[in-house]
C-alpha cells in the first residue's frame, strides 16, 4: 500500500513539473480610432515601462486590435506601458510589393513616449482614442486625453 | 507450493517496473521527437559560425569588416540601385573563390549583371548556397512569390524585363542578415543625412576600433525565416528607387521587435530579425561568437516613428535604449549586464 502511495506522489509530482511558467501577460484588445474615426492598418506597440519584451498589433479596416507577445502568446506584460502606434513608412501589399504610406498618427503618439496605458492580469478592453490636436510635449493634456481629448 | 509462490512477482511489483519504465519513456520521448529540430538548429548556428570565421578573414585582409552593400553607379554612391551584398563580398573566405571570380563582384556591379542578362540561363551562376540557409527555414532554395520579398523586378533590371524575366525570376535564400543598427536598413540617397549605427550597411566601412561597445557585445549578423521574409545572399534590389522596392535582402535592424508577431502593416518584422527555432534566434556576434537570444529580451525604442527621416539618436535617447537595442548598436555606451 505504501508503495503504491509513493507511486501516486511519484506520478503527480511528475505531472504537475511541466505545468507552469510562462510570461505573465494579460490579454489586450481594443478598437484604436484618431478623432473618433477607426484608424486602420496602425502598427500599435506596448513597451514596459518596467522592461522586459514588447507587445505588438496592427490594426484592421475597422480599426480593432489585438496585443500579441509572441506569435504563440497574446496579451502584454502586466503593469505599465509606453503605447507607440504610427501608420507611417513602408508595407507590403498582398503582391508582396512594398508601398510608402503616410503619417496619420501625431508625434505625441508616435514620438513623445508620454501616451501611457496599464495591463491588468486577466483579460482588458483599452480603446485608443487619438486626437489630431494632441501637442507632442505637454503632459498636461495626456490627462484630458484619457477622458477623450476632444475639445 | 511456498517456494513457487516467492520465485514469481506481487502485483504490486510488476505495477513499480512498469510505472518506472513509463516515467523514463516520458522522459525520452520529447527529447526523441525535439531531436531533429536540435539538429537543424545546431546546423544552423555552424553556419553562423562559419560566416563569423570568414568576416573575421575578411577583416584580417582588409582591416575592416566589409560593406553591408556595395551601392554605387558610375563611382557615385547610391541606394537605388541593385548592390552586392555582404555574403557575396565574403565569398573568397568561405571558401568559394571561383564563384566570386565568376559572378565578378569586384569587376561589376549587380545591376550591371542583371540588366546584361538576356535569359533566365545567364543568372544561373547565381546559384543557391547551402551555407547562407538555416535548415529549419521553409523558404527553400530561392525565394518563393508570395513571400513579402520575391523578385528583383525593380528600376535596376530593364533588359531583364525585355528577356521575359522580371517577376519571374527568384534570387535564391540567404537566412542571414547583417545588422545596420537601430536605424532604417537603408540610409537615404544623401550620406550626411544619418549614419547607420550598426555594423553592415550600405556602404559601410567598420573597423574594430569603431566597435566602441566591445565585440562581444554588438550584433554583426542574425537570422530571418520566412514568415518575416528571409533575404539573398546576392545583394539589395534598388532599396530607393521608384516602384517596389527592397532595402532587407541583406540588412535587419533591432528598432523591430524580435519574432515580431505581425508581418503585416509597417514596422513589421520583415525589417527585424526572426527564426523558426522556438523562443529566440541565433546572432553572430562581431567577436564570431554565435548565441541564441531570448525573444524575452528587454525592448526599448527611445524613438516610435519608423525612422525615415530619423537622426542620429541623442545620449538620452542611447540611455533609453533596451538591452535588444543597445546590442545592436555599436557605440552607445551602455552597459548590456547579463542577456
Amino acid at each position: 500500500m505504501s508503495v503504491s502511495k509513493q507511486l501516486c506522489v511519484l506520478a503527480a509530482a511528475v505531472t504537475l513539473a511541466g505545468c507552469g511558467g510562462g510570461p505573465d501577460v494579460g490579454s489586450v484588445s481594443g478598437v484604436v480610432t484618431l478623432d473618433g474615426k477607426p484608424l486602420s492598418e496602425a502598427s500599435i506597440l506596448f513597451t514596459p515601462v518596467e522592461g522586459g519584451r514588447a507587445s505588438a498589433a496592427t490594426s484592421d479596416a475597422q480599426g480593432n486590435y489585438q496585443l500579441q507577445y509572441t506569435q504563440a502568446i497574446d496579451g502584454a506584460l502586466i503593469g505599465e506601458h509606453i503605447v507607440t502606434i504610427a501608420t507611417g513608412g513602408e508595407y507590403y501589399d498582398k503582391d508582396g510589393n512594398e508601398h510608402e504610406r503616410e503619417e496619420l498618427v501625431p508625434d505625441f503618439y508616435n514620438n513623445s513616449r508620454e501616451y501611457k496605458q496599464t495591463v491588468a492580469a486577466g483579460s482588458n478592453t483599452i480603446d485608443l482614442k487619438l486626437s489630431s490636436g494632441q501637442s507632442s510635449g505637454s503632459s498636461e493634456s495626456e490627462e484630458a486625453n484619457s477622458y477623450d481629448g476632444v475639445e | 507450493m511456498r517456494r513457487d509462490r516467492k520465485r514469481g512477482f506481487t502485483l504490486i511489483e510488476l505495477l513499480v517496473v512498469i510505472a518506472i519504465i513509463a516515467i523514463l519513456v516520458a522522459l525520452l520521448l520529447p527529447a526523441v521527437q525535439s531531436a531533429r529540430e536540435a539538429a537543424r538548429r545546431t546546423q544552423c548556428k555552424n553556419n553562423l559560425k562559419q560566416i563569423g570565421i570568414a568576416i573575421h578573414a575578411y577583416a584580417e585582409i582588409n582591416k575592416a569588416f566589409p560593406m553591408g552593400a556595395m551601392g554605387y553607379k558610375n563611382g557615385d554612391i547610391k541606394d537605388n540601385v541593385e548592390s552586392w551584398g555582404w555574403p557575396a563580398m565574403i565569398l573568397p573566405q568561405m571558401d568559394n573563390e571561383p564563384l566570386f571570380n565568376e559572378i565578378g563582384v569586384n569587376s561589376i556591379t549587380l545591376e550591371q549583371l542583371l540588366s546584361n542578362a538576356t535569359s533566365a540561363a545567364d543568372l544561373d551562376i547565381l546559384r543557391p548556397l547551402e551555407i547562407y540557409r538555416c535548415p529549419s527555414d521553409t523558404t527553400g532554395e530561392r525565394l518563393q512569390s508570395g513571400m513579402k520579398r520575391y523578385h528583383f523586378n525593380g528600376n535596376g533590371m530593364p533588359n531583364n524585363g525585355g528577356a521575359g524575366l522580371g517577376d519571374n525570376w527568384r534570387p535564391p535564400t540567404c537566412n542571414y542578415a547583417g545588422s545596420v543598427g537601430y536605424s532604417e536598413v537603408c540610409i537615404p540617397n544623401n550620406m550626411s543625412d544619418r549614419k547607420n549605427d550598426g555594423v553592415l550597411f550600405n556602404m559601410s566601412n567598420v573597423r574594430f576600433r569603431d566597435i566602441e561597445d566591445g565585440s562581444s557585445n554588438t550584433f554583426l549578423a542574425g537570422e530571418r525565416e520566412k514568415r518575416c521574409g528571409a533575404g539573398s545572399w546576392i545583394g539589395n534590389r534598388n532599396p530607393r528607387g521608384a516602384g517596389t522596392h527592397g532595402a532587407d535582402y541583406v540588412h535587419a535592424r533591432v528598432f523591430v521587435l524580435l519574432n515580431h508577431p505581425s508581418n503585416s502593416g509597417n514596422d513589421n518584422c520583415t525589417d527585424g530579425f526572426s527564426s523558426k527555432h522556438p523562443g529566440g534566434a541565433h546572432f553572430l556576434m562581431c567577436d564570431g561568437t554565435v548565441r541564441f537570444v531570448s525573444d524575452a529580451i528587454d525592448f526599448n525604442r527611445p524613438t516610435g516613428d519608423n525612422n525615415n527621416n530619423a537622426i542620429n539618436l541623442s545620449n538620452a535617447q542611447k540611455q533609453a535604449l533596451g538591452v535588444y537595442q543597445r546590442l545592436g548598436v555599436r557605440d552607445d555606451g551602455q552597459d548590456i549586464g547579463a542577456f
